[in-house]
Order: structure tokens, then sequence, then C-alpha cells
């Protein structure tokens, strides 16, 4: 009321006054709305009672504007991490969600921690980003590239990036890493037109530029055929002989082929860190085998941890996980990897 | 190798970095925003020609009408997209894990741009020049930079607070609009963006003329590097943008 009598007063026109008004009290039911959504939790899809639907429609437009609707919630991405990792390649394993894109990013100082500290040397992270920045080749996840350049052009702009200023020198490395990926052949080539695992090996070349100590690469087999998977786990592979290569997947098969040392993450937490090898330890004796008829398979799909199953001559072969054998006919088999690893995600 | 290189190598680099970068800046279709450039030149010129004497372009149409707002026009796309484009080909994390490229890579840019845009403006002032009318050629030149310039800071900071090239160009829209219609009471002070320092009001001596149109330069300069230093600095919460 004392806002209307002030801009009546300043403005000598009532349209005025009403029309500002009208826009105050907007802004006004608009704040004391989003503060109730916030302060009663409430759940939008939930609200129930007289003139719901509106009131949905109303609270869903509110909550969805900028700075005063939504507001991010914070997530522990990751809790009391604590990894050593030396020369070599290195897989971290984990369903999405894990951290691994986290715990990636905080290595390649794109993100900084908000607790504890990433060292390399004994050297914080955070502290001197830049300089090892220069030393840490990043392959995200999800990249895109300058789709309307050449490989050539391509790379040619990001050694111009990496502060390689003399020309001759930096011809020579575009070429060089051209050929390492085998894509030099095609180097004059539009990147719109190359293949998934080429711009993957693009993306690669692009780090591999400035030499790097380290190569963070994330979830780069994700969306390969498995041929070209392959080609490209045994290419980090060859990398890892004098670097640090840190590597990350969901797909157990790529840390079996290629790792010496590796890490599962789930929910923020490292539950297993040390050799694949060793990692099989733990599902040692828990792995069986059973075949059984189509209708008890349905009763047991929801009692076992079922890893496998296909059709034999009328009957069903699980694999499965259990301490006990599952109180079924059932024989003990050698656990792989991926039982392994499914038996850690089980018990945490 | 050795680090040091020869001043012809470092001419060599910085024809690289432009003829690189124009390829972002642009999005490979320069000859397109020159062409559109021309052709609105071309049509304002040819309703000039076909006006009575008394409604003809001046001097001061020139420099609002030919030469600041197309250079607006032309800092407008490449500044909505700047950063934006990044987030959206997803090369922006590849960018911010590049050791000094967060600012390097766009400045260089903003750089690349603001040549462009100066060597366009530097036509169309030749242009107006041979077919319009006498004025101060490179004083019109080098004050029909400042607009556009402030402009595409202005953008360019929207763009990183929003995160959205959209929002940031319909509120840039929105701005510009504010300033044009702004223009005639404003127009001798030195709030008025396309102040023309060659039309002095004649109520207004000569001394104080001088300093309006210097602090309205020195504003727009410190304005645009204020928005620009800004953009920068909101660019460090990386997560943000990734």
């Amino acid at each position: 009321m004392g806002l209307f009598v002030y801009l009546r007063l300043i403005w000598d026109n009532l349209g005025g006054a009403i029309f500002w008004g009208i826009i105050w009290f907007l802004i006004e039911y608009m704040l004391v709305i989003s503060g109730k959504i916030k302060r009663k939790e409430i759940i939008l899809k939930d609200i129930m009672g007289r003139l719901a639907g509106l009131k949905k429609k109303i609270y869903t437009a509110i909550y969805k504007i900028p700075i005063i609707g939504r507001k991010k919630e914070q997530v522990l991405a990751l809790d009391s991490v604590s990894l050593d990792i030396g020369t070599g390649m290195f897989g971290l394993l984990g369903p999405n969600g894990a951290g691994k894109t986290t715990l990636m990013r905080l290595l390649c100082g794109i993100l900084e921690e908000t607790r504890g500290c990433i060292f390399i040397n004994d050297l914080k992270v955070s502290q001197h980003t830049e300089d090892f920045q220069s030393i840490i080749g990043y392959l995200p996840q999800e990249f895109g590239l300058y789709e309307n350049m050449t490989a050539y052009e391509y790379l040619y702009y990001h050694a111009m990036l990496y502060g390689i200023i003399n020309i001759k020198e930096r011809i020579e490395k575009v070429n060089d890493v051209l050929k390492r990926v085998n894509l030099y052949q095609r180097k004059d080539e539009k990147l719109k037109n190359y293949s998934g695992g080429m711009k993957q090996r693009m993306g690669i070349a692009r780090t591999l530029l400035h030499l790097p100590k380290i190569v963070v690469v994330d979830e780069p087999t994700a969306g390969l055929d498995p041929a070209e998977r392959i080609r490209f786990r045994n290419f980090l592979g060859e990398l890892s002989q004098d670097r640090i290569v840190i590597f990350s997947t969901h797909i157990v098969e790529d840390i079996s082929g290629s790792c010496n040392n590796m890490a599962v993450l789930n929910n923020g937490k490292v539950l297993y860190k040390g050799s694949p090898e060793k990692m099989l330890e733990f599902a040692e004796g828990k792995v069986w085998t059973a075949e059984v008829p189509d209708d008890e398979f349905e009763n047991l799909k929801n009692r076992l941890n079922i890893t496998q199953h296909i059709r034999v001559d009328g009957r069903i072969r699980i694999k499965f996980i259990s301490e006990d054998g599952g109180k079924i006919e059932s024989k003990r088999v050698k656990p792989s990897l991926e039982d392994a690893y499914i038996y850690l995600l089980g018990k945490s | 190798m050795e680090n040091r290189i020869s001043l012809k190598e470092h001419l060599i680099n910085i024809y690289q970095s432009i003829k690189l970068n124009e390829k972002f800046i642009f999005s490979q279709r320069f000859f397109f925003f020159f062409a559109s450039v021309l052709l609105y030149f071309i049509i304002v010129c040819v309703v000039n020609y076909f006006n009575s004497s008394a409604e003809r372009i001046g001097e001061e149409g020139i420099f609002i009408w030919l030469l600041s707002v197309p250079g607006i026009a032309l800092v407008f796309y490449p500044s909505m997209s700047l950063v934006t484009s990044e987030t959206e080909n997803r090369t922006i994390e590849m960018i911010f894990s590049t050791a000094g490229s967060r600012y390097k890579v766009w400045l260089a840019r903003i750089g690349v741009l603001y040549l462009f845009v100066a060597f366009i403006i530097f036509i169309l002032c030749s242009l107006s020049f041979i077919f319009i009318s006498d004025f101060p050629f490179l004083g019109y030149f080098f004050h029909s930079l400042f607009p556009p310039i402030f402009i595409s800071s202005l953008i360019i900071m929207l763009s990183v607070i929003f995160r959205s090239s959209n929002a940031a160009g319909l509120l840039s829209l929105v701005v510009i609009f504010f300033l044009l219609i702004t223009y005639p009471p404003l127009s001798s002070t030195s709030f008025n963006l396309f102040l023309n320092p060659y039309i002095k009001p004649q109520n207004i001596d000569y001394a104080l003329w001088t300093s309006v149109v210097m602090y309205n330069r020195i504003g727009i300069l410190l304005i645009a590097g204020f928005m620009l230093y800004y953009s920068f600095f909101r660019l460090n919460k990386r997560e943000k943008y990734i």
C-alpha cells in the first residue's frame, strides 16, 4: 500500500501506479511461493486439494524462474577418496553417477575440490593448476570438435593454444600425432565427415600434442564398435608405457584387457583399489551356475543376483552371485572380473 | 627445440591465428556477413539518392546509420556465440583443460572480431566518403568503432551471465533500442553512445565539448573493459559452463 501511495505521489498518474503496483504484487507473490516451496519441500507433482491443477501450474512456473525459483542442491560427488596412481594404465571403474568424471575434472584442474587435496609429485594441483595443465592431456567423456575444420587445422589451432610457437616444431608435432592415431592420410578432410572412432582418436591426438606426462581419458570407449574399442584400448596401452594414463569406464572388459591397476568407485566412494587379478578374490566361491526351468527362473530373478542367463535345451542356464549357492541345485564357477565388480557394487 | 622465434615467424603466427580464429567468429560465413552489410549500405544509398535534398542523410546520419549501426550488426552474432557456442558444441571442457587458454582463446577471438569490424567499417567509411558526403574520414572511422566495441562487450557479458546466446541477444536488443530512443535527449551529453564528436551543439563552447567527448570515450572504453573483465571473471566458475 505504501508503495502504491509513493508511486501515486511521484507519478501523479493513477494508471502508472496501478500498473507498477500489480508488478510489485506479482513479484512479492512469486517470492512468497518460491520460499514456501523450499521451506515446506513441496513436491510439485503431488499437490492435492482445491484448485490443485491451477496451483500445480503456477507453482511449477515459479519454480522454473531462475534465481528466485529452483536452486541446485549440493551433491557430495566424492567422499573420502584416497588413491595413489603411478606410471602405467590406471582404470577407474564404476556405474554412471559414481563420481568418475568429477574425479577426472579435479585431476585436470577444471573443477576445484571443496575439501581434500590432489598432489602430483608432492605439489598441490589446486595451487599449481596452470603448471599441471601443461603436463596433463585431458579427453572429456562427451566432447565436440570444430566440425568445420579439417583435422590438420584443428590440431594446428590447438598446437598454437598449447604455446608451440615455433612453426616448424608445430607442423612436425601435428603431423606426428596424426600419424600416431592413424589419421594422417585423412588430415585434410573436414571433421564432420569423421566416424565416432576417428573423432575419438582425433580427441586423443589433441591431448598428445604437448607430450603430456599424464593422460586422462573419460569413458573413451563408450559408443565405439568392438573393433574400434579394442584398437583404442591398445593405443592407450602403448601410451602408458612411459606415462600415466588414467581412464574411466563402466565397461569391465576395458579394464581387464588393459589395466594393471584400478579402482572401483560407487556413489563417490572407493570400493576397491588394486590390481584386477586381486579384485577377483572378492568373488571367489560366490559365483554359481545352475540350469532351471522357465517358471522357476521367473521366481529366481527377483531372489538372486543373476549376472547371465541363456536358454539351453528348453531350460535356462543362469550364472549368479550368492554367498550360499541360492539354495538351489547349483555348482561353483570361477569368477570373472565382471562378477567381482557386480559383487562389490552389490555389497556397497 | 629453440623457443626463440624470428619476427617473420611472429608475423606468420599472427596471420595464422587471425585466419583460424576467423573460422570460429563468423562460422566460416564471413563473406555473407560482409555481403549483407554491403547490401544494407547500397539500400541506404539508393533510398538517399531518391530522397529530396532536405531528407538526405547528413553527417550525423552517416555516423550512426552507415557506420555505427552496421558495426553493431556485425559484432552482434559473433559476440552472442563467442562463449555459448563452445558450451553448445561441448568444446569448452577442452578449453578449460588447456593451460592458460581460458583468457587467451576468447581474447584472441575478440581481438580478431574487432579487427574484421574495423576493416568493414573502414570500407563503409570509404564508400560513404566517395559516394555520399565529405567528412573527416579518419576521425569518423575511429569514432564509429566505439559503439560496436561497447555493444560487443555487453553481449559477451550477458551471454556469460545467462549462459544463453538467445537471452543475451534479446536483452542486448532491448538495450540498443533504449540507447537509440534516448539518443535525442542525450545527444550532446557524455552519456550518448552514438556521440559524434564532429557535430558540436551550438550552445556548448569548444572546451566543454572536448571534455564531453573525452569523458564519453573514456567511459565507453572503461565500461566495455569492465564488462569483458567481468565476463572472464565469471568464466572462472567453470562448473557452471560444463
